[in-house]
């Protein structure tokens, strides 16, 4: 048994909600899921059965898309942690993991949500798309902030940012949604539930990129290092609706063991 | 197999470890005093970190601390580009 009604496979929570079921629509985008060990390996090339405080190389996009995260890189590889009944990806300040680039020039839209934890205080990467999210157009960021703050910024042609209030001095676990809509100019960052920040300014044109996803670091893991862990990652190329947030949420926090 | 190590080189020695085990290692800058010097932290191969402590290359090599820990005993520094 591993209580809160979640399993080691990941497979189902005390709502019976799934993350794949946001991809039923062929939506694009990722989920990644550190409980479930047969989505993992230490390798990047997809060999090596995954341990408990070993690293890992290679997680599997249970989205269907295909898009698997992985670290070529051994020193690079994060590092898989259990504590009682929950999973995480230890980031320890020098690893991160990438996929190839990710076709999200479909959409002006973007749903990221994330179990995550931080050990430091400092502007540091949960999830980016693209190499530098200043730099291109058509991406976001996932990301830690200087002073005790989460931040999520998202580009059209147009960098918008949105920032918590410094109510995250570290070590801090949330659950964090980053919600974009480019031609609707929306930019919501909520934390554990509530909308902590938006910004309704231009972010320009559209649509996003087609750019790699970057986790727990900057451009395949060269800077703006997490020093802290990822319990689970949702990409997808919509707005998800306020009832599907709210089921994302939940499935996350649960994995993270935060309460909403 | 691997081996979770912090393995620092001088940035005259940066080159010849990175044509050891390839361009993505050692590529995080570190400072101390006036002197930089670049790092790997995590799990080695075993015949990635038996080649870097075999070449002599390394400044120094510490299996047992944290990465952070590492540099503090060190009085290292990281060099944070300016971005955001």
């Amino acid at each position: 048994m591993y209580g809160l009604g979640v399993n080691r496979l990941g497979v189902t929570n005390t709502s019976g909600f799934v993350p794949s079921t946001l991809f039923a629509s062929g939506e694009e985008g990722a989920w990644y899921d550190p409980s479930d060990f047969s989505s993992m390996f230490q390798n990047s090339d997809g060999t090596g059965a995954p341990a408990v405080n070993g690293p890992i190389g290679y997680i599997a996009d249970k989205s269907g898309n295909g898009n698997h995260a992985i670290q070529a890189t051994s020193a690079k590889r994060p590092t898989l942690r259990q504590a009682g009944s929950l999973y995480y990806l230890e980031f320890f300040g020098a690893q991160g993991l990438a996929t190839s680039a990710i076709d999200f020039t479909g959409t002006n839209e973007m749903t990221v949500v994330s179990g995550a934890h931080k050990d430091i205080d400092a502007t540091v990467v949960v999830a980016e798309l693209s190499p530098h999210v200043g730099q291109n157009d058509g991406a976001f960021r996932l990301a830690s902030v200087v002073t005790d703050a989460w931040r999520y910024t998202s580009k059209g042609t147009i960098t918008i940012n949105s920032s918590t209030p410094a109510d995250y001095a570290p070590p801090s676990t949330n659950v964090l949604t980053g919600i974009t809509d480019i031609d609707g100019d929306v930019n919501k960052i909520r934390v554990d539930g509530v909308e902590k920040a938006s910004s309704t300014s231009d972010q320009g044109n559209g649509p996003l990129g087609n750019w790699t996803l970057n986790v727990g670091a900057r451009n395949n893991a060269t800077s703006l290092f997490l020093d802290g862990r990822i319990y689970g990652l949702v990409v997808r190329g919509a707005e998800s609706s306020a009832a599907e947030i709210a089921s994302t949420e939940a499935y996350m926090a649960a994995k993270t063991g935060v309460t909403l | 197999m691997n081996q979770y190590a912090t393995i620092i080189v001088t940035d005259a020695n940066k080159t010849a470890a990175q044509e050891l085990l390839g361009e993505t290692f050692f590529d995080i800058p570190l400072k101390k005093t006036l002197s930089k010097y670049w790092v790997s932290s995590g799990y080695f191969l075993v015949e990635e970190y038996d080649a870097i402590v075999d070449s002599g290359l390394a400044f120094n090599i510490n299996t047992e601390d944290s990465y952070f820990d590492c540099l503090s005993e060190l009085n290292m520094t990281r060099i944070i580009k300016d971005e955001d």
